[in-house]
């Protein structure tokens, strides 16, 4: 191999190893992803879940949440503060709606605003098939603020943003 | 090729070959470089790719159909009753396609199925399927417009559609 060749080779194994790295880092950002990652996670339901599954992601749910946690969601008729244990029932009696759902999340923009706190906007993606067979699928744009505990982030606030209002 | 002749004409085969497996020398690494950049920056800021889920446009924009965003549309200009917008949520992975049925200061209604825009009846040719929709006047606020699907046969209740700030609406569909 040429020399020059050889030298952008190493440029480029340098800057993915940078990009690799930069990647890895345990950022907070990077926690609060992890965090919607875990709520995905936890509403998702495959078709056929077992109930030792289910047992299993409602009680993962409640570590999502703070110990009180704001919800702004006039459609899922949720508006008030919420224990986690409230949310994980509320979360329960939905489910059982549905044969199959998925939870998704897309453009997730957080903003650090320091002393523990941030907020994070995100459109959040449910998609799924009703028990009565009918397909499902809402798409909402959601407003958050995150409270960090015990070096772990908890959602403390969720806001339904009303992009399209009849 | 003449005989004995040592120019740079090579075999077909030998063409062929280096086009799809061309030696890794530093202009090509740039020109690759250089393109990918561009296409990066074109179909991320300039023409975004929208894959069509839902049927809420029927029959103008079909289910499971593409299309690319164009983000300049209203760069200069603001959406004008007909267009064809995509608004925005949170960013741009996911967005609706919807047309502006009523501009800002403008009072919109449905009665009877028929679009009412202050007070008159509008002519819909983009609408296909007939329906029974009932929609109480209201007027669209300031710094925003009224979008609605093209697809009126399903029930009102099941159809997204309303008043959404003009600061959502990050282009329009190309064709």
């Amino acid at each position: 191999m040429k020399k020059p060749t050889r030298k952008y080779l190493l440029l480029a194994v340098i800057a993915l190893g940078t990009w690799v790295w930069f990647r890895s880092g345990d950022s907070d950002e990077k926690r609060i992803r992890k965090c919607f990652d875990r709520l995905a996670e936890c509403v998702t339901k495959p078709s056929g879940e077992q109930s030792v599954m289910m047992a299993a992601k409602m009680h993962n749910l409640g570590n999502v949440f703070a110990d009180t946690c704001y919800f702004e969601c006039e459609r899922a008729m949720m508006t008030g503060d919420y224990t986690p244990e409230e949310v994980s029932s509320h979360a329960v009696r939905a489910r059982s709606l549905f044969g199959d759902v998925k939870l998704a999340f897309y453009d997730l923009n957080v903003l650090l605003s320091g002393e523990g706190r941030a907020t994070a906007t995100v459109t959040a993606r449910l998609t799924g098939t009703m028990k009565s067979g009918e397909s499902f699928q809402e798409t909402h744009e959601l407003d958050c603020v995150l409270a960090k505990c015990e070096d772990d982030w908890r959602i403390n606030k969720v806001v339904v943003v009303q992009v399209l209002d009849k | 090729m003449k005989a004995g002749d040592d120019s740079t004409e090579a075999p077909p085969r030998n063409a062929l070959s280096r086009f799809f497996f061309p030696s890794l020398t530093p202009g090509y690494v740039l020109r690759v470089l250089g393109i990918a950049a561009c296409a990066y920056i074109v179909f991320s800021r300039v023409l975004i790719p929208l894959h069509i889920n839902g049927t809420s446009m029927e029959p103008t924009y079909h289910d499971r159909a593409w299309n690319l965003c164009w983000r300049f549309r209203y760069r200069s200009s603001l959406p004008e009753r007909g267009d064809v917008v995509v608004v925005r949520f949170a960013g741009m992975r996911v967005m609706l396609l919807k047309r502006v049925v009523a501009l800002s200061g403008e009072t919109v209604e449905f009665r009877g199925g028929k679009l009412f825009v202050n007070g008159e009846e509008q002519v819909e040719p983009y609408v296909a399927t007939p329906c029974d929709w009932e929609l109480s006047p209201r007027v669209v606020e300031e710094g925003k417009v009224y979008v609605v699907g093209d697809n009126r046969g399903v029930p009102m209740a099941n159809h997204k559609f309303g008043q959404t700030s003009v600061l959502r609406i990050v282009g329009a569909p190309l064709w």
